[in-house]
């Protein structure tokens, strides 16, 4: 069923194909990270703006990641930064959702009592409400992170796609045992995703609700 | 020290006036107990002290200086605030949470570790709550928490909105006495929102009033009050037996002694204990029923009524004979001027 001389045979390949996966969830979950950021930021600035934002990712999402990299592609081609881009997009979109739903959802009275303490805006958000939140932003990175690690292996219908390779080649040549490897590998790397997370979660969040 | 003039306030979109022109002066050092129905507007007035709620026309002055002319900050951080849910910082263990201010202020960590630890005790926790997180405390030990966070800069006046609400009646009272005790101790000028009459009754030293859209009927001691309700809606706000609540309030030392008014003999030691009751006659002699100088008029009443002669004896903090106690001397001191109008 499974060749394992094929595995000890190319090895290496796999190798590459894995750390470059990790590289792109990675590359996707930072941008998205930081695109969250800066705009939760503006929504500091202009609080009327969260509304929409969690509205307008809400419709992005429903976009099929398929398409999604295809509508890219005329603009940067088959290109890592074409995967990139696309995998950002949708990790920006969750990260915020998650980031302003737990904004949102922060007790009102402690916000106040902080006010009413004399904190200034800025010393409110870093050190109240981005805490309060910070369960929050993590959930949303954890789903990103499990999201992102599947939908790399897309981007192999565009030339990239680290594990996914291997399922377009097993597929190409009716062969089994790449398709399990890539399988097991990323199965595998979604739960180490989602473990990290949920570490760091028990490690930043010690108060628990 | 806190001085409200011509304040008049609405909320948009409501005809109805929120605060129809307040002036009232707060003195340094007391406890201001501000009462009313819900919606009266008392909440509104409190928070305009540290501008949380902002006046349409009229002043704030904290200090004989005008609220509107200070950093809104900076005023807010010299202020203390204690909100009904006591609203710590659920993120922060106790101690960061009793810390808050004194990081705004910028105060170096080895001072705020001594001042925390002070705080500390000083509501009356152990050190080892120090570690813990706010979800890990009672009600009770959470307002504790939440008046060592208010009283953290050292804060000349703390404003306390609807403190001990949330809380069971055994605790509510029990953070009452010591609220009132812990006044004593630092003369800070308290102002708490209420709409507990009995709790205004219990820990002001002069309370407010409101009837709705923030008017302001009454402005005096609970005494006064009790005695002389400015109007219909304070009579019936403060509730039945206004009286008893005025015993509850008046200590046995606040009236003069009697001497001995009955057909039995008092026996002392020597140290002027009372022993007993003694009679000339073979016949039955009554118990000795005994009431403490610092007990309320309330507790000697009911000791009254109980005691088998009607009467009972005073003693002092010594133990000491101090003179009777009667129906008739409750009857009088709550019939003379001495308990009457202030004014």
């Amino acid at each position: 069923m499974i060749d394992w001389p094929w595995i000890v045979e190319n090895w290496q390949q796999i190798a590459e194909l894995l750390l470059d996966h990790i590289q792109l969830v990675i590359s996707g979950l930072c941008i998205g990270l930081l695109l969250a950021g800066a705009m939760v930021l503006l929504t500091l600035w202009k609080p009327g703006l969260a509304g929409p934002m969690i509205y307008l990712s809400g419709i992005l999402f429903t976009v099929p990641s398929l398409a999604l990299f295809i509508l890219i592609m005329p603009f940067t081609g088959l290109s890592k930064t074409t995967a990139v881009i696309g995998l950002s997009l949708y990790s920006l979109l969750i990260v915020l959702q998650n980031t302003l739903a737990g904004l949102s959802s922060n007790p009102p009275d402690v916000l106040e009592e902080a006010r009413a303490l004399g904190y200034t805006r800025m010393q409110r958000f870093l050190g109240v409400e981005l805490p309060l939140a910070l369960p929050s932003l993590l959930a949303g990175l954890r789903t990103t992170s499990v999201t992102l690690v599947g939908l790399v292996t897309v981007t192999a219908l565009i030339g990239q796609g680290g594990l996914g390779q291997l399922f377009i080649t097993g597929l190409a040549q009716s062969f089994t045992t790449p398709v399990a490897v890539s399988l097991f590998l990323t199965v595998l790397l979604a739960l180490c995703f989602d473990f990290l997370f949920y570490s760091i979660d028990k490690w930043l969040v010690p108060w628990v609700r | 020290m806190i001085r409200f003039e011509a304040i008049k306030k609405t909320h948009k979109g409501n005809p109805r006036m929120a605060v129809s022109d307040l002036t009232l002066h707060v003195r340094e050092g007391e406890i201001c107990v501000f009462v009313g129905p819900s919606g009266c507007g008392k909440t509104t007035i409190l928070r305009m002290i540290n501008r949380l709620d902002i006046q349409d026309s009229g002043r704030v002055y904290v200090n004989d200086v005008a609220t509107d002319e200070l950093d809104v900050v900076t005023l807010r951080r010299g202020i203390g605030f204690m909100m009904q849910s006591s609203a710590l910082f659920p993120h922060q263990t106790v101690a960061e949470n009793i810390g808050a201010v004194p990081r705004l202020l910028g105060w170096s960590k080895h001072k705020i570790r001594e001042r925390v630890s002070e705080l500390i005790s000083l509501v009356g926790l152990q050190p080892e709550f120090l570690d813990r997180y706010p979800n890990q405390l009672s009600g009770g030990q959470q307002s504790r928490v939440a008046l060592a966070r208010a009283l953290a800069s050292d804060p000349p006046v703390v404003l306390m909105d609807e403190p001990f609400a949330a809380l069971d009646p055994v605790i509510r009272e029990r953070l009452q006495d010591e609220l009132v005790a812990l006044q004593r101790r630092l003369h800070k000028t308290i102002i708490l929102v209420t709409h507990d009459m009995e709790e205004a009754i219990r820990i002001a030293d002069r309370i407010a009033i409101f009837e709705g859209e923030g008017k302001l009927v009454q402005f005096d001691t609970p005494q006064n009050i009790l005695a002389h309700p400015a109007n219909e809606f304070v009579k019936n706000f403060i509730g039945k037996d206004p009286l008893l609540k005025r015993l509850s309030l008046m200590k046995v030392a606040d009236l003069p002694a009697d001497e001995i008014d009955c057909t039995f003999e008092l026996l002392l030691d020597d140290q002027a204990t009372p022993l007993k009751w003694v009679s000339d006659s073979d016949g039955p002699v009554p118990e000795l029923t005994t009431v403490s100088n610092n007990d309320s008029l309330h507790h000697a009443l009911v000791k009254i009524l109980t005691a088998p002669i009607g009467v009972v004896v005073r003693v002092d903090e010594k133990g000491g004979y101090d003179g009777c106690l009667s129906i008739t001397s409750l009857h009088s001191a709550l019939n003379t001027s001495r308990f009457g109008s202030a004014q």
